[in-house]
Order: structure tokens, then sequence, then C-alpha cells
């Protein structure tokens, strides 16, 4: 109805000229009207842009900012399991991911262990072609995505993709082709550089390759904020449905970071745990014995939508993202600013987005990395985010069971976040042995308990003092 | 400098071809379109700089329209060993 009076109004029907229509979104089908009317010459092409662009400029003004944004569907790859349904049993099990690193030959490298994805074959998600060329991290990322997708129930051929986005974190992008193709020029010479190197490097080379495979049409971002990415890239995703610039948006991080440089970096900066001896035990976020994070890989894909949309279709709504606070800390490059109080403040505008008070938050995924600085920061910063309240709030961290995945990380957290809402049933923070008395809250030890939470929060810091959270709430109409 | 002939040349680059595209190289045929093997525009790409490794010398991709089928690129390669030959 209101497509057709769009298209009265517009064409110049005299009757239909002074006839008001209210708001609607441009949707699919005017979308192909108008291609019909141009294909038919009844109009040209630039005279029905400019109606076009009028109806959206008139919808973008009075819709902005009313728009709220769901979760419908959830894609992860990760060390303890690939799938929703199985990533979600080992983290209630409390099983670990972390294993003897077996990509690479360690003999010359101090840190042995990593969060590596077992058995997973990119074939099983593409095609032989795409995944020969594309690096494991877009792999991860064409995975997840349709995962994602299909956990939805969206059908695409449906859906008008011009208002389907992707927006992917990554924090290091194709990091293991890099590193082959400086040791191949060493070999070789310079002349030997992979014409298509560039592009399989790139960080967005993950968005890309997922709005190709999918032909999604709208925004096609790469955010990269090392550890922070995951978290900023549903951030940036829901803001991007919020300002009607996208209907659906494919969003989440990726991160294959298991590589000899990256291992060898990361050692030399004296951040990553040497428990070489005991993989499953080696991260062990809050614990006293701490003694570093374990590097891991993986991918978390959030499908958010307009909550309109996702009611059109009886999509089944996880949960909604509520709050978003993201800042910088402008102080150094991996050490947290003194005290967290940057961790504080986006804490708190998450919430003062969320609307909610301190109390309102049920569960607390942590950034938890599991370095000496960090668990103290966070706690520290939660702390001063809640006050009392700090105490009675269960916080995890997922990075215990599939250590710290870089710019996959948050996306997997928040994702985590939305599977405790749906089932009210929270996963331990695992390796719970020494209490330190400086990481005083509950971090839900070792064991997973059942509780009520109708309101997560997920925290992601990164190196550059980034820092974001994100508030999930049940969904409430 | 090694020698080459026409039939180790055909059997390298059917190698190449099979190697790219995850078929089996006895099954790839001399008079084969490549547009027919699904190589796209990235995959003449990927062939040049597979034939530039293994054989040492550029194939320009854009001189790639020109090429239709293997027993082409053959071709190419051939003339420009036996100039690379030739001329030491």
């Amino acid at each position: 109805m209101c497509a057709k009076e769009f298209n009265q109004r517009n064409i110049g029907d005299r009757r239909a000229k002074n006839r008001r229509t209210k708001s609607s979104p441009i949707d699919f089908e005017d979308r192909r009207k108008l291609e019909r009317r141009i294909s038919e010459r009844r109009a040209t092409k630039e005279e029905l842009e400019k109606r076009l662009w009028e109806k959206e400029i008139y919808i973008k003004n009075t819709n902005a900012l009313k728009r709220r944004v769901v979760i419908t569907g959830l894609g992860v790859i990760a060390p303890n399991g690939i799938g929703k349904d199985k990533f979600w049993e080992a983290n209630i099990q409390g099983k670990s991911g972390v294993s003897r690193i077996k990509s690479f030959d360690t003999s010359h490298h101090e840190i042995k262990i990593a969060g590596a994805v077992p058995e997973f074959n990119p074939v099983n998600y593409m095609s032989s072609q795409t995944a020969r060329r594309i690096d494991r991290f877009s792999q991860f990322g064409i995975a997840a995505a349709q995962e994602a997708i299909k956990d939805s129930k969206l059908d695409l051929k449906n859906e008008d993709r011009y208002r389907i986005g992707v927006c992917m974190g990554s924090g290091l992008g194709g990091i293991p082709f890099h590193e082959e193709q400086i040791i191949t020029m060493q070999k070789k010479g310079f002349r030997m550089a992979h014409p298509l190197g560039i592009p399989r490097v790139a960080p967005n080379a993950v968005s890309a390759h997922i709005s190709i495979e999918f032909n999604l049409k709208s925004s096609n971002i790469a955010i990269s904020t090392a550890c922070s990415s995951g978290t900023h890239g549903v951030g940036h995703a829901t803001d991007i449905i919020r300002m009607n610039k996208a209907d659906i948006m494919v969003a989440g991080g990726v991160e294959a970071p298991i590589t000899p440089f990256t291992f060898a970096a990361y050692s030399a900066l004296h951040v990553l745990s040497r428990r070489n001896d005991e993989p499953e035990k080696a991260s062990r976020p809050f614990d006293k014995e701490r003694d570093g994070f374990v590097i891991g890989e993986g991918a978390g894909i959030l499908i958010l939508e307009e909550l309109e949309h996702a009611i059109k279709r009886n999509a089944h709504i996880y949960a909604e993202v509520v709050g978003y606070g993201s800042t910088g800390g402008a102080y150094h490059m991996v050490m947290p600013v003194n005290e967290g109080k940057d961790i504080v403040r986006a804490m708190k505008l998450s919430l003062k987005e969320a609307a909610l008070r301190p109390e309102d938050i049920n569960y607390i995924n942590a950034h938890g990395t599991a370095t000496q600085a960090n668990d103290k920061a966070e706690t520290y910063a939660i702390k001063e985010a809640f006050s009392k309240h700090a105490y009675k709030i269960p916080v995890s961290a997922t990075k215990s069971m599939i250590g710290h995945s870089i710019g996959a990380a948050g996306a997997i957290e928040a994702l985590v976040c939305a599977l405790v809402i749906e089932n009210n049933l929270i996963p331990p923070t695992i390796n719970q042995e020494n209490p330190d008395p400086e990481c005083d809250l509950d971090y839900v030890p070792n064991k997973s308990r059942k509780a009520e939470v109708n309101a997560a929060m997920s925290n992601s810091f990164g190196f550059g003092n980034n820092n974001a959270c994100i508030i999930l709430k049940r969904f409430e109409n | 400098m090694t020698t080459h002939n026409k039939k180790d040349i055909e059997n390298k680059i059917k190698t190449i071809l099979a190697r790219q595209l995850g078929v089996d190289a006895a099954k790839i045929g001399r008079n084969k379109a490549i547009r027919d093997l699904g190589i796209d525009s990235f995959g003449a790409v990927e062939l040049a700089f597979a034939l530039k490794d293994e054989f040492k010398f550029e194939i320009d991709e854009r001189n790639f329209s020109e090429i239709k089928t293997i027993n082409d690129i053959i071709e190419i390669v051939t003339t420009k060993l036996g100039a690379t030959n030739e001329s030491k």
C-alpha cells in the first residue's frame, strides 16, 4: 500500500499529488518497482533516484535513533567447539580448548601452547577455490557467517541485500600469509611477492569475503582495534542499524594469529602464559597464579537486526543490544590507564546508553585475559562502576577456556552473553584455584551456575588503550 | 640453463593448473579453453604468478585475453624459453 502510494505520488498522478503518506522504510518492493519503471522507460533513472533520495531523507529524519537492534542469529568457530551448540555445551562443561601448538615448529619458541581450532575444514563452508585463495581468518569469517545466517533462518533470496551489511573486527588480519610472503621474498627476492598478497592479508579481507560470499550490499566495514575489535565490530554495527543505514548487519570479530611471528612478538612483550606443560591450566584469569594470556583463534558472528524487521519475519530473538560504550585512555600503548578509570568510563557510558542502573546488570563477561595488569585493573574498574553491587554480580571469563582470540574475543564473548540470557545459565571461569586478594569479585569459579540473567555486559580492552563495553538485555516488546 | 622439451613444459603447466583448480592433471586436455576451466580474472593473475615462479619469466596477465586454450600457454612458454636458450 505504501509503496503504491509512493509511486503514484512520485510518478505524477495528480489525484495523489496532495496525499500525505506516512513514513515507511524503503523496502525491497519499492526498489523492484523503480527498477521495473526504469527498464520500461516510464521514468528516467535520475528522476526516480531523486524521489527515492527525498523519501529516504524523510524517513531518516523521522525514524533515526528510534530503531531497536536485536540479535537473531549466532555463529561461532572456537577452540572448544565449532557451531553455537557445541561451543555452548563446552562452555557450560568448563571444557578448555587450549593445547600444544601443532601448526608450526615451536622448538625455538618459549611459548608452545595455544587455543587452536582443531579439525576446521574450510571446504565444508566454501568452494575449494575460495578456501585456497583466502587466509585462515577470512575462512573463519565465512564459516561463522554461514553458521549465523543459518541460525537466524534469514532467507536471503527474499531480503533486500542493499539493506544488509557486514562489520567485522580483526586485530591482525592475514598474518599467516604475510609471514609466509616475507620468507618467500627472502628466499626468492622481492619480485616473487604474490600479486594477490595485499587483498589477502588486509584486515578487511574478512568483511569483503563475507560480503561477496553472501552478496550483502550495505556497509562493508572492518574494524581493527586490537583485542577489542570484536566488541567494536558488534557495537558499530548496532549503531549502523540504529542510524537507519541498514536493517541487518552480519557483525562480529575474527582472528587467526597462531604464527611464529605473533608468538615470538607477544612473548617478547611478556604477556603470555609460560605454563607449557599444563596447556588446559594455562589460562587462569583472576587466579593468583596467573602468568599471562594464551593466544587463541576463532570467530564470533552475530546477526543484528532491526526489531520491526525481526518481528515481521517472526525471527527468534536471543537478546537486544541496548548499550555500547567506547573510550580511549590516551595513556599507553599496552598498559591500562592507572586504576582503569577509562574502563570505568566505558562501562558507565554503556549503562547510560542502555538506560540501566548498575544493579540491573546480572552478569558480566569480563575481558579477563589473565595478565596481572588486566585482571587487577578490570576488577578495580568493575568495583568503581558498580560500587557495592559489584560483589553481587557474577563475572566470568570465557578466555579461561579458549584463550585470547584477539579480534574475535569480544564478539565470541558477546555471543556468550546472548546465550547466557537465552539459557539463564552462566559459564564458569575455569582454573580458579588460588584466590587473589586484589581480585575479590564473584568469578563463577570452575562450575557453571543457574541464574536469572536479564541484562549482561561484555567488556573488551585493547592495545592502544581502547575500551569497549556492550550491554545485551532480554528482549521485551 | 636447463633444456626444456615441449612435453615437459606441457606437463608442468598442467600440474600448475591442476593445483590451482583442484583437479586431476591427467584430465586437463591440451585444447581445453581456459575459460571453461573456471579461470576468472583473479585466476589469471594467479596463473601468471605460478608460471613466473616455475619458468622464471613474466607473462603479462593483460596478455591473457589473447590466450584461449592451454595450447596457447604452452606455445607462449615454449617460445619464451626457446628465446632465452638462444640468447645464452
